[in-house]
């Protein structure tokens, strides 16, 4: 509670839907929404007073107009929407198809230099200091934020593995669910009208439309299922009829809670001994157990698995699978080549949540391991079982190397794709990395030079830009988000600080500050209490340069890492 | 290739273009020309880039590289410049009031240089091994707690064990300790003998204790270990914090002294 005589700025408190997704929803564009498929099948008493189902179409989605050859979404890119084909035809590209020259990817432009300087001039002297509570509407990231251009090609053309989405289809489901990026590039066929939804609204209207949530979900797992397939090295050099084949036999499995991370707070507080930890490796969920025999190979889609063997009275973590990970394929081979059943050498579980795809054991025998499949599918198989060889696994990594793993794992710090990792042993705590993203954000610190140490290195508490960003789930209003390049962001104008994200952070990353006006003023609501905002690092995407804290750091002792691949960190070290 | 080897790799490097700088300014000599007109503008060049390496760490929104090669640069070209420099000098220590000074400023320049990079070296990684990371500003308000505690523990001790022993040793010979920082230079040797002696002297007092008051003075054992872990952050991370003061505005006097000894060097020329 701030001291009145302290507050001068009374102001009220942001909420939801202050800032519309799209200011240009007019009522009549409300009323043809309402009367679209999907929306027309919906009941509108099953939605409250206070979150109606033409006030979410109105401050939640937003028309967007496309021509031809535009592209709409991009393979790789992060939405944070979900589309719904109005008029017009969309092709959905299978993953990979177009080239990125022709997909004409360009990544945002920074600032120029001396629009960072002049800004670096003109930095407050204060903290936190804003112009007004809430600002100028820019909440979320929407299509329009991105840079629009067309494909070089015309693709309306390739026929083969292109699936034609007309009115009334929902494309992005997938991206936007499972938190993961765009697995197909989508581009109007000819003038299309598409309903870009955001997750905001398309949460609630699942939330109270069980047919929606189904087709959804539905959706969710036919086209994922279909598409990872696709993406998956293994079965690169197979037909589309093969493809087609595996996806009608293989199954989809969800293991562990979407939202993990309340659990996962709740017992790493509680884990201090080694026993508590093998009590924590025990209670995640299952999704294959060492000295069972396998029962198809397993291909993670979304999410984090552990791979851990029992040894004595412990588990002991020898790796993790994120998307793209396969499971099981050294057991099935060894079985399928030995003629005699093999039971798997390690354990899978599931770290939070996890997207399973299972192949069948009798397809893989038929159409990959057989003498009669095709040369490419043998080396694609001899490639995948190099790979994938938890025995391998095991003789390669160092003793140091696998500590570090239980330790990353054990802390899910696998999430993070640019995580901030000190070496201690070269850090001299001049805290120049602390100045300079003070430097970079008008006089703010967005991290703090502390958090969980394992030997000499310490991950510190600055956002990760996690690959499963958990902070996204419960945001009110799309405030935080994600860029198409993957940066997890704060749109200021749009916070009403309402902490949820900060509370979901499952490692303490996000701050809500208390912010002030131009003379130092508290903005506070009439009862005194003062106007919070979510606050955390943003890769310094909106300087003309690369994270200030890295650059700054002259002793080479801070470094930003994607953790999903521990081989970045040990080369990192190894340096 | 691993950092002792980049290390060795580099200094030789820098080593054999210093001697190669040496023969071309003596080549300049033997030419019938002042030396010092050249070594000494190349040293103003030098200079130029070790001073740009703090305009860097200032204007950090523009992206001049990384820090780390910036450091590593201003090493090297720290050591090339103080053999260029020998050379200028003659290999002498000059007479002149200008040149005493400007060489005093050099050398306190260039030894507070070369111990920031020991004591970076050393004390970051003696930090390291300490059981737990403290930043140095919350350093206060650990010591702050830590005495509250202390002194929480002691009254509890009184008041629980109805003796007053374990109380009078610590008003005696403990409350000084927990008052304020201690041992500080020991901690920068290296050395734990100041906070051995404190934690010896609470070891003797057990056999005194009644039951309840051992363990008292158990805790209180623990609370003399987390003492001395702050103290020792607050002496080495001290150290790192403020040896900057000394070499950073001793560089800009350098460089202002050097402006006064070109300006004396050209007024005067036809002297020489």
């Amino acid at each position: 509670m701030v001291n009145k005589k302290d507050v001068d700025s009374v102001v009220q408190r942001p909420k939801r839907w202050d800032q519309p997704f799209c200011s240009d929803m007019s009522a009549d564009d409300v009323v043809r929404i309402l009367a679209a498929p999907h929306f027309c099948d919906m009941t509108r008493s099953n939605f409250p007073n206070s979150l109606k189902l033409a006030s979410i179409i109105r401050n939640d989605c937003q028309i967007r107009r496309f021509v031809h050859n535009q592209i709409i979404v991009r393979e790789g890119e992060y939405v944070n929407s979900a589309f719904l084909v109005l008029s017009g035809v969309v092709a959905m590209l299978p993953p990979s198809d177009t080239s990125s020259e022709s997909l004409a990817r360009i990544s945002k432009e920074r600032p120029s230099t001396f629009s960072s300087v002049l800004q670096w001039l003109r930095r407050n002297k204060l903290p936190e200091v804003r112009d007004s509570v809430a600002g100028i509407p820019s909440a979320g990231s929407s299509v329009g934020d991105r840079l629009i251009e067309h494909l070089s090609e015309d693709v309306s053309k390739n026929d083969a593995d292109t699936i034609r989405l007309i009115d009334g289809d929902i494309f992005g489901e997938s991206a936007v669910l499972g938190r993961s990026e765009m697995t197909n590039t989508v581009v109007a066929l000819c003038e299309v009208e598409v309903l870009e939804i955001r997750w905001q609204g398309l949460r609630d209207i699942r939330k109270r439309e069980s047919g929606f949530k189904e087709t959804i979900d539905n959706l969710y797992r036919e086209r994922g299922l279909y598409y990872h397939l696709m993406s998956v090295p293994l079965f690169s050099n197979l037909s589309t009829e093969k493809i087609r084949e595996l996806a009608s036999v293989a199954l989809f499995e969800v293991h562990g809670e979407f939202e993990w991370q309340k659990d996962f707070q709740k017992v790493s507080k509680q884990a201090k001994t080694e026993e508590d930890y093998n009590r924590i490796i025990e209670s995640e969920p299952v999704i294959a157990l060492e000295g069972d025999y396998p029962d198809g190979l397993l291909l993670v889609r979304n999410g984090f698995g552990r791979i851990s063997r029992y040894i004595n009275f412990g588990h002991y973590t020898m790796g993790y699978l994120s998307h793209g990970g396969m499971f099981g394929l050294e057991e099935l081979y060894d079985a399928w080549k030995n003629g005699k059943a093999t039971t798997l050498h390690c354990s899978f579980r599931a770290l939070g949540y996890t997207d399973v795809i299972r192949i069948p054991t009798d397809w893989l025998e038929i159409n990959m391991f057989s003498e009669n499949a095709p040369e490419t599918t043998k080396v694609a198989l001899k490639q995948a079982l190099m790979e994938s060889r938890p025995t391998q696994l095991e003789s390669n990594t160092k003793p140091v190397d696998r500590k570090l793993t239980e330790f990353l794992v054990e802390n899910r710090l696998i999430n993070g794709t640019a995580s901030m990792v000190i070496d201690l042993e070269r850090c001299v705590r001049c805290d120049d990395c602390v100045s300079a993203c003070a430097s970079a954000h008008d006089n703010n610190p967005r991290f703090n030079r502390h958090g969980k140490s394992f030997g000499r290195y310490m991950i510190a508490n600055a956002c990760m830009h996690c690959e499963d960003p958990v902070c996204m789930i419960g945001c009110p209003t799309g405030a935080i988000h994600r860029s198409p390049e993957g940066v997890v962001k704060i749109t200021d104008s749009a916070c009403i600080g309402c902490s949820t994200c900060a509370n979901n952070c499952p490692y303490d990353n996000i701050r809500m500050v208390e912010i002030r006006d131009a003379s130092g003023n508290v903005f506070a609501e009439p009862n005194g209490k003062p106007i919070i905002k979510a606050s955390k690092c943003d890769l310094c995407a909106e300087t003309s340069a690369t994270p200030a804290c890295e650059r700054a750091c002259s002793h080479d002792a801070l470094k930003r890492i994607d953790l999903k691949d521990i081989t970045n960190l040990t080369q990192w070290i190894d340096r | 290739m691993n950092f002792g080897y980049r290390r060795a790799r580099n200094t030789a490097g820098v080593l054999a273009a210093g001697i190669a700088a040496v023969f071309t300014f003596e080549i300049i000599d033997l030419s019938i020309q002042v030396q010092q007109y050249y070594s000494g503008w190349f040293m103003i060049f030098l200079m130029a880039i070790l001073v740009v390496f703090y305009v860097k760490k200032r204007l950090i929104v523009v992206g001049m590289g990384s820090g780390g090669n910036w450091a590593q640069w201003h090493y090297y070209i720290g050591l090339f410049l103080f053999i260029i420099y020998l050379k200028h000098v003659e290999f002498s220590f000059p007479d002149g009031l200008v040149e005493s000074t400007i060489t005093v400023f050099y050398l306190i320049v260039m030894i507070s240089g070369v111990c920031g990079v020991f004591i970076n070296r050393v004390f970051a990684r003696r930090l390291s091994y300490l059981e737990e990371d403290i930043i140095y500003e919350r350093i206060p308000v650990h010591l702050k707690k830590l005495r509250h505690d202390v002194e929480g523990l002691i009254i509890d001790s009184v008041e629980n064990s109805g003796s007053t022993t374990l109380s009078d040793y610590y008003l005696q010979h403990l409350a000084g300790y927990f008052e304020k920082p201690q041992f500080f230079f020991t901690h920068l040797l290296g050395s734990n003998y100041g906070f051995l002696r404190v934690k010896d002297g609470l070891d003797r007092q057990m056999r005194y204790l009644n039951k309840k008051e051992a363990e008292y003075a158990l805790n209180l054992n623990n609370m003399l270990q987390k003492k001395n872990l702050l103290d020792t952050h607050l002496a080495l991370q001290r150290v790192l914090k403020y040896w900057g003061t000394l070499h950073f505005p001793m560089a800009l006097i350098l460089v202002l002294v050097t402006f006064v000894h070109v300006v004396l060097v050209y007024a005067f020329r036809g002297a020489a």
